[in-house]
């Protein structure tokens, strides 16, 4: 290994024993304490891995920090996208010294400034992809790196300025890869070229496709976070209305046609599911015994009978009330016995116009109910009427009937 | 055709990633979007959602009178239809100050106000003036008790989603763009005089300085330009 790699990996190994330092530094800074956490700050100043802040306070290189930043996508607020005017102006400057020591054919140089032109196409490239990945990540988090909506609206206003100078820088590289490419291409130095276009001009288009991703998510959410400012703007004017004006209701406008669908709220349509009980399909039938399953049992209407102990029927004579009858019943009764007592017939009309409690019973009436009271009780019945000469007779005219007390067998 | 979105429509409800995801997902899908459509036109609705990319819901297929004189009702009772909820959610901004959105998806978290209440005595005298809005607020509860009430008052009218009973975490709904929307057609209507309110004013202060600040600061074309314009 060369004497500047065995550096490096004591650099690092020193930053590894310290590690727990570094992790603090990276959040803030540190200081001094026992013995022990003294000897580490000072080793760790020893290799500038921290810089004196204050009394007894440390900071972080922040060239250190960025590195760590980078790994851990961590970005601190308002934190400028890197510039790559700068390297850009540096490779021009490395390119034009090459193409001068290959015509001077300076070949030990050539190798040199070839190495170091490398170094900054590669530092090109690893700014831009840094910088997309940062507009990623807060584009992701919103912002995460800051509470307030407000300083996220602003560097959303930022970062949106941050990226028309960055798509600038990204147009100045192709400009700087076709330039390069085809110098190299005059100078004789083909693999410069080919250098240059692997590693810029192949993913220009996938940088300038990422970046403007990057800027129409940034202006869509500052669109939204405006409309969101304005509503909920409206929002606590709305409310402050109603708490100033708490005696009035609303407003009485006057809704046209044309108002907007959204502000009709919709009314619930009352639904009853009703199966169809008579659908033979086994899955539906197994589906009705199913959810009769699930109902309920009725509920038992029968009420329970309370037990109301031994009972006694107590019955008073006395109060026992009877039913009066009406006067064609009392007649009838009189009929009856009268009937009873004789053994001559006795005419139903002319017992009737003898009654007076059936001067109000039409003699008609009285025939018909008599006739059926009579004929279960006993008595014989003589239907006296015209002789009939129909043949076959439907119905059996009479005008009189006699009751005899000679029984029906 | 998804049933279960059918009968949330026919309920009323508002489909949205939210509170129905399934079923928001299902909807994305046009044929079901078709299917759904011919169903509710035999009833003379029709299914239609907020913005572009809002919550469905179910819609009159034509405005007729019946549906102005809901509107002109509802708006003529503002304070009865829609004021519980201005109040309510109103609180919840000023509870969060800074970083409250109050847009769909949105978490809010029940201790957050509750710690903030208690920290501050105005905040916890506006909620004791919120009580006789809050459905079942008291006064003999505690802070916390009334603002579990009034995220649940929330929840049920459908602006809330509670998204963890255990840590009390609710979530705002897509319904709260049907709001958003009756607020900005009042503003349009101008139904508030008063200056102070004038929030139209105030959006074209805010774009006059934004296209200030991209002018001064960058010296490049506004960001609010389409997108695909090249920076040159």
């Amino acid at each position: 290994m060369s004497e500047k790699g065995i550096q490096v990996q004591r650099l690092l190994t020193a930053l590894a024993k310290h590690g727990d330092l570094v992790a603090e530094a990276f959040e803030g800074t540190i200081s001094g304490g026992d013995k022990h956490r003294n000897s580490a700050i000072e080793a760790l100043m020893h290799i500038n891995a921290i810089k004196p802040y204050e009394e007894d306070r440390y900071t972080l290189n922040p060239r250190l920090r960025e590195f760590i930043a980078d790994h851990l996508s961590s970005y601190q607020a308002f934190q400028a996208l890197r510039q790559v005017s700068a390297v850009m102006r540096q490779a021009r400057e490395q390119w034009n010294e090459l193409r001068r020591l290959k015509s001077t054919r300076a070949t030990r140089d050539i190798y040199k400034l070839e190495s170091a032109l490398d170094e900054s196409v590669v530092e090109i490239a690893y700014s831009v992809d840094n910088n997309i990945a940062l507009l990623h990540s807060l584009i992701s988090t919103q912002y995460g790196n800051v509470e307030d909506f407000g300083s996220k609206l602003r560097q959303n206003r930022y970062y949106a300025n941050q990226i028309n100078v960055f798509l600038r820088d990204v147009s100045a590289i192709d400009a700087l890869v076709e330039l390069i490419g085809d110098e190299a291409t005059g100078a004789g130095l083909p693999h410069i070229r080919h250098m240059v276009v692997r590693r810029l001009g192949s993913r220009r288009l996938q940088w300038s496709a990422s970046i403007k991703d990057a800027q129409f998510s940034i202006s869509k959410r500052l669109f939204d976070a405006q409309l969101m400012e304005i509503r909920i703007k409206r929002l606590s004017h709305f409310a402050l209305w109603l708490s100033k004006n708490k005696t009035s209701s609303g407003w009485d406008l006057n809704i046209k046609e044309s108002v907007p669908l959204v502000l009709i709220r919709p009314e619930p349509v009352l639904l009853r599911p009703q199966p169809d009980v008579l659908d033979s399909d086994p899955e539906m039938v197994k589906s009705l015994i199913s959810a009769i399953e699930r109902m309920p049992p009725k509920p038992c209407t029968k009420k329970p009978t309370k037990d109301l102990g031994p009972q006694m029927i107590i019955e008073d004579d006395e109060d026992e009330t009877i039913d009066a009858l009406d006067p064609h019943q009392i007649a009838l009764q009189q009929l009856i016995d009268q009937s009873r007592n004789t053994t001559k017939p006795i005419s139903l009309l002319a017992w009737k116009n003898s009654q007076e409690l059936l001067r109000e019973i039409s003699s008609q009436a009285w025939l018909m109910y008599a006739c059926t009271q009579l004929q279960g009780s006993g008595l014989k019945l003589n239907y006296i009427g015209e002789l009939d000469l129909d043949p076959f007779p439907v119905n059996e005219f009479f005008h009189d009937i006699e009751v005899c007390s000679v029984e029906v067998r | 055709m998804n049933s279960k979105a059918l009968k949330l429509l026919l309920a009323g409800e508002y489909l949205c990633s939210v509170r129905f995801p399934n079923e928001f997902e299902l909807l994305n899908d046009e044929n079901e979007r078709e299917q759904i459509n011919s169903w509710l036109q035999g009833l003379g609705n029709r299914l239609t959602r907020i913005g572009d990319e809002g919550a469905f819901f179910m819609a009159p297929e034509f405005i007729g009178a019946k549906e102005m004189t809901q509107v002109k009702n509802e708006l003529l009772k503002f304070r009865d239809e829609y004021g519980p909820a201005v109040t309510l959610l109103d609180f919840i901004r000023q509870v969060k100050v800074e970083n409250v959105l109050l847009s769909p998806g949105e978490y809010i978290q029940l201790y957050e106000l509750d710690s903030a209440v208690s920290q501050n005595s105005t905040l916890e005298a506006m909620l004791k003036t919120l009580l006789p809005v809050i459905f079942n607020g008291a006064q003999r509860n505690t802070n916390h008790e009334n603002l579990s009430r009034l995220m649940q008052h929330l929840a049920k009218d459908g602006y809330l989603v509670l998204a963890n009973k255990d840590t009390g975490a609710y979530q705002v709904t897509g319904k709260i763009e049907q709001l958003y929307a009756v607020l900005q057609f009042l503003d349009e209507s101008q139904v508030i005089h008063d200056g102070e309110f004038n929030v139209q004013e105030e959006i074209q202060a805010d774009l006059i300085d934004e296209t200030n600040f991209d002018a001064e600061d960058s010296g490049v074309d506004s960001f609010l330009e389409p997108v695909t314009k090249d920076s040159k």
